[in-house]
């Protein structure tokens, strides 16, 4: 029997799906990153030795990165994620209710 | 110029060596810490992982021999094209955005092992997570073997073909395997915070001496724009949807590899969990970043080189390196232990990986339900025994460039991104509409390549299989709700 998961995830005070900004700055710094609006073709002037387009992409990486680093700290918020798992309990259990269900 | 062929002295050999003995040594200490003789301790850690190991294994498993080897030798053969590897490998965090949040409690309620511990619970579905499983066991046997070919040809390198690649393959095999066999994951994580802080020093030493050799990074851009124009140029639109794809495949297939999903089960807490994430999105940054100059730099100092060969660029670029000084030569001593350690750190976890899931979703779903967790503990050790003898016997005896193997696993592996993806979303989604939509992803990822058409209009034919496997989970759900069980 398949197992519904929604009473587990009360605990889950915010996650990032449930946060559309957070996706539309995804959206935005993905369309700056891949390099689909310059000219094939082009190269443009050395950036510290990169190709403008090649510097633009990885200025984008970087935003991409930090954007991550934000959302990971202010949108995933577990009301038990400080609290260190009771390392060994039940694993002996798990084992055999992984299989229980079929 | 010199060809950049190169083979190291007595000195650095023994040097070499003893790290790789160390890393027995390191096993060794994991199992004197071992805590029970259960399935959690051994493939698990017992649940432990705080931050810093945490972030270590992640990245020494992350970042392999396809990324000092394959990534170097495409971006030669490409040129900044490449830059996409940038992206692609980001994307890979990104995608645990979407699932990990939920993931994680969910494993710690049920104390999951294996990714298919969740698609069982989730799903209820046996024949579901036995075709999900077989289908993440061969794409890490996959990946497995592409490390395994890169051992081959670092240490025939690095002999300057004294040792042949079927020994090297053979020798680090066993040393992986042995350690692995020790500890379990215990080993496996300590001797990648080893593996994964040699890897960061290999890649920054070859920041500052690889750009060099082509006179600077400046230089070496202008001489291709002259020699080979197309390859520092903005990619065209058909090569922007291959982005595109290539984002897609990684983001969903290298975010849901099983020894990744273990990892987050094997977390402490949550929080030891989120710092590691946040630091690996700047990853790409300092490691595949670095690859793809490499490669740009070898296309000038090294032309000539083909195929299969390309792999080979940074190796003969350190070759050059070492010729310069005493300096540079002890300096690509670290950096080639940094290469064995990238593609040792990968592949014992790949192994790992692929042991707990043969141990627990096959062995113990389909064969011996009643088995103890000795038993079940012994068995996975042998079956890491037989998965290395059998893929260093493939390994010996197939040709394909690092980076061609990598796409064909991914193909496979993204077709079980909807039972993460969709399965913790969606209450409705059954077990039926997934399988079917594996089914259909797979038919038309894989029958896309049999038919000659690996891409279409610049996508990946996997990626064309997952989206029909999206379409079939969408319709599927809203024609034919699933009835629940509450947890």
């Amino acid at each position: 029997m398949a197992t519904d998961f929604t009473d587990l995830f009360h605990g889950l005070e915010r996650e990032p799906r449930r946060f559309a900004w957070v996706w539309w700055g995804y959206l935005i710094l993905y369309a700056i990153a891949i390099p689909w609006y310059w000219p094939a073709g082009y190269r443009g002037t050395l950036i510290l030795g990169l190709p403008t387009w090649v510097a633009v992409t990885l200025t984008a990486v970087v935003g991409l990165a930090l954007w991550t680093s934000l959302v990971i700290h202010r949108c995933w918020i577990d009301g038990s994620e400080s609290a260190d798992i009771d390392v060994g309990a039940g694993t002996a259990v798990a084992a055999r209710t992984g299989g229980a269900d079929e | 110029m010199s060809d950049g062929s190169f083979g190291f002295g007595p000195g650095a050999l023994i040097l070499i060596g003893l790290y790789l003995v160390s890393m027995i040594g390191i096993g060794w200490l994991g199992r004197m810490r071992r805590e029970s003789n259960s399935l959690a301790d051994f493939y698990l850690a017992g649940r432990s992982m705080g931050f810093a190991v945490l972030f270590l294994t992640l990245y020494a498993t992350q970042y392999s021999g396809n990324t000092m080897f394959g990534y170097t030798g495409k971006s030669y053969r490409i040129g900044f094209e490449w830059t996409v590897s940038i992206l692609f490998m980001f994307s890979i965090i990104a995608g645990y955005l979407l699932f990990a949040p939920r993931l994680v409690i969910v494993a710690r309620r049920f104390n999951f092992i294996t990714p298919g511990d969740y698609i069982r619970q989730r799903f209820g579905s046996p024949r579901l997570t036995l075709l999900a499983t077989i289908l993440m066991i061969y794409a890490l046997c996959n990946y497995t073997l592409a490390q395994l070919k890169a051992m081959g040809a670092a240490v025939e390198g690095i002999t300057d073909g004294r040792i042949g690649s079927e020994y090297g393959i053979i020798a680090l095999a066993v040393i992986m395997v042995v350690y692995e066999t020790l500890g379990g994951m215990r080993s496996v994580a300590w001797t990648d915070v080893i593996q994964g802080t040699v890897l960061l020093l290999g890649f920054g030493i070859l920041l500052f001496l690889v750009p060099a050799l082509g006179g600077g990074l400046t230089n070496v851009v202008e001489q291709l724009s002259v020699q080979q124009p197309q390859m520092v140029t903005a990619p065209s639109l058909e090569t922007c949807n291959t982005w595109i794809s290539f984002i897609v495949l990684l983001g969903c297939g290298a975010a849901i590899y099983p020894q990744a999903i273990q990892r987050l089960y094997a977390s402490r807490s949550v929080r030891g969990l989120k710092s590691s994430l946040a630091v690996m999105a700047f990853m790409p940054l300092t490691t595949t970043l670095i690859a793809l100059v490499c490669g740009a730099t070898g296309r000038i100092v090294l032309p000539g080189m083909e195929g299969i060969a390309t792999d080979q660029v940074l190796a003969r670029l350190c070759g050059l390196i070492m010729q310069d000084s005493a300096a540079g030569y002890w300096l690509v001593v670290v950096i080639i232990a940094a290469a064995l350690a990238a593609l040792m750190s990968t592949a014992d976890s790949a192994l790992l990986s692929i042991s707990s899931m043969f141990t627990r979703d096959i062995y113990q779903a389909h064969l011996r339900p009643d088995s103890s967790e000795e038993e079940l503990t012994r068995v996975g050790k042998i079956c890491s025994w037989v998965f290395v003898f059998l893929l260093v016997v493939v390994a010996i005896g197939t040709e394909k460039t690092l980076v061609r193997l990598l796409e064909l696993k991914f193909e496979v592996l993204i077709q079980v991104v909807p039972c993460f993806f969709l399965g913790l979303y969606w209450r409705h989604l059954s077990s039926n509409i997934v399988l079917t939509g594996m089914l259909v992803g797979l038919a038309v990822g894989l029958g896309l390549t049999v038919a000659g058409q690996p891409k279409v209009w610049g996508f990946h034919a996997g990626v064309v299989g997952l989206a029909c496997n999206f379409v079939i989970c969408a319709l599927g759900t809203a024609w034919f709700p699933a009835n629940l069980e509450k947890s």
